[in-house]
């Protein structure tokens, strides 16, 4: 029984080391960063819209940039605690840069999410972002 | 009226069971991935999860053993504890998750801090199972999770490619690359995997005999575990279209419950993003409770001690003792700041590993005619039963692997 028990836990730890990531980001490593950091760009671009509609009540409209923002923070720190593979530093530059400044725009419009034109000005922000990404995404 | 309000226990079993944190976020994943691509497995864990919840009710009901009794009888006392520490462990982790769930659906409902929800929502679900009989929990869960309705009502108005749908029944892999097929079968045992989650036959089995059901209400159990599951199915399928619709074209890998949220309410106004939220709270409060109860209803059938929600506390106390300590638990782990979803993903992958060793004795008690007399398996509960074994056998064995291969479902 203890054997069970132990091959169970044993598994679980194994299970958290694979969630935590590597020191040294590969190519397909940092083509999923990018393809997160897209992902995140593309989806508050959507909520912008949604947002500008009238659609979310005013709670849920700052709780859900709250926690897209968590979500950059939490990818950036993973990427600033990775180094890349080598041949990959351009690619991992570009990508740091655009998180930061995801980061910005996501800090910026917080505050602002009742106001039109901040919110219009953001939306062209992200674009420019989303494009940025994919550049670097096509010179791996 | 009775037959009605029976079928609540279905409903917040299926709802609170596999309409959970990780199906809401997982499956809205799988179709901003894969399309319609697994719908089929959609299919095969709602009939899965109808076999033996099915099962599960008729062994409580004719031999008078919920699960973990069975469990004992069937692995013996020390594969069966294993099995019981394990089962339990994932109920704690799963409530927490739940609980962090709920703490993240309040924020967004009031802007209110999440730690001050997270136990606030502790206390709140821990004074309802003490107070409520158990038949009232399952109503006030179950009917309010209704409110769901609302994801697979947005699904529709965003009018779903229905042949894309049905051709998704079909299991065809044609992935690009092996990173691709991997996630493929990551995202398909995951859905399989919550779809057929323990808790779910455990908070049943032990609920049919919380109700004190009779051989002659066995259509009935086949009735509610059908309904019920059929249900949450239905919703599901709503969840993977919005995926499909909403986020697969903009390639968007949606990474947090509110993004999956406000995709229920998609089409529609404030007032339904409210009740989208409304409907993930009901499902998410039974997802707790019922992994709770469940961990004071393992241990004490298990060690053959007195259980029950409709009994007074003090005459049941390591079962009070256990769902309290599961709540307080659990509310610890969520404040430590671990991300719910983190958990979930967790209890999905490990829950897989473990779901053999709950599955297996049920059906093997089912088919014991000196136990079940003239209700035990036809032939073809058998069959269907096995082959679902099987089944639940490769992705227990699978789950592991590809959670590590894929970085936990990471595109």
């Amino acid at each position: 029984m203890f054997k069970a028990i132990a091959g169970f836990a044993l598994g679980f730890i194994l299970a958290l080391c694979a969630c935590s990531r590597q020191k040294t980001l590969t190519t397909d490593e940092i083509r999923s960063q990018l393809l997160s950091a897209k992902s995140l760009a593309a989806e508050t671009e959507m909520f912008l819209d949604y947002v500008r509609e009238n659609r979310a009540t005013k709670h849920y409209a700052q709780g859900h940039i709250e926690y897209l923002t968590e979500e950059i923070e939490r990818s950036r720190e993973e990427l600033q605690e990775s180094s890349p593979a080598q041949g990959e530093e351009d690619a991992v530059r570009k990508l740091r840069t655009q998180f930061d400044a995801l980061q910005a725009e996501l800090h910026s419009i917080r505050g602002k999410l009742d106001d039109e034109a901040a919110l219009a000005a953001a939306k062209e922000h992200l674009a420019s972002i989303r494009q940025a990404l994919d550049e670097a995404n096509s010179s791996i | 009226m009775k037959n009605i309000l029976g079928i609540t226990l279905g409903i917040m079993t299926a709802l609170g069971g596999f309409v959970d944190l990780g199906q809401i976020v997982f499956t809205t994943q799988a179709g901003a991935l894969f399309g319609y691509q697994l719908m089929w497995a959609i299919a095969l864990g709602t009939a899965a999860i109808i076999i033996y919840m099915e099962m599960c009710g008729r062994v409580a009901v004719v031999a008078k053993e919920p699960v973990f009794a069975v469990v004992h009888t069937r692995l013996g006392k020390k594969l069966g504890l294993a099995a019981l520490i394990a089962s339990n462990l994932l109920n704690l982790i799963t409530c927490a998750a739940e609980i962090g769930g709920i703490a993240i659906l309040l924020h967004l409902l009031t802007g209110w801090p999440e730690k001050l929800l997270l136990v606030a929502t502790t206390l709140a679900l821990g004074m309802m199972v003490l107070l409520f009989r158990f038949q009232w929990i399952e109503r006030t869960l179950g009917l309010s999770g209704l409110m769901m309705i609302v994801f697979a009502v947005s699904a529709v108005t965003l009018h779903p490619d229905w042949g894309q749908l049905a051709h998704g029944l079909i299991p065809k892999v044609s992935e690009p690359d092996t990173k691709h097929t991997l996630l493929y079968w990551y995202f398909a045992v995951g859905i399989f995997s919550a779809m057929l989650m323990e808790y779910e036959v455990h908070f049943y089995s032990s609920g049919a005999i919380e109700e004190d059901w009779t051989p002659k209400d066995l259509a009935e159990n086949f009735m509610v575990a059908a309904l019920g599951s059929l249900l949450g199915s239905l919703l599901t399928v709503g969840l993977l279209a919005l995926g499909v619709i909403l986020f697969l074209p903009r390639a968007i890998f949606p990474q947090t419950l509110s993004t999956a949220v406000f995709s229920g309410a998609f089409p529609f106004a404030q007032k339904a993003l409210i009740a989208a939220i409304a409907g993930c709270l009901a499902c998410l409060a039974g997802a707790t409770v019922e992994t709770a109860l469940s961990g004071g209803y393992n241990v004490c059938q298990f060690f053959n001690l007195k259980w029950g929600k409709n009994v007074p506390p003090k005459s049941a106390p390591v079962f009070t003792g256990t769902w309290v300590a599961m709540f307080t638990l659990a509310m610890v782990i969520a404040l430590t700041g671990v991300r719910p979803l983190q958990l979930v993903n967790i209890s999905i992958v490990f829950g897989m590993v473990v779901m053999p060793f709950t599955y297996y004795p049920v059906l093997r008690t089912a088919s014991d005619k000196n136990v079940m007399g003239k209700h035990v398996n036809r032939k073809f509960d058998d069959v269907i039963g096995g082959v679902v074994l099987v089944f639940v056998t490769i992705a227990a064995l699978a789950a592991i692997p590809l959670m590590v291969l894929t970085h936990s479902g990471r595109p």
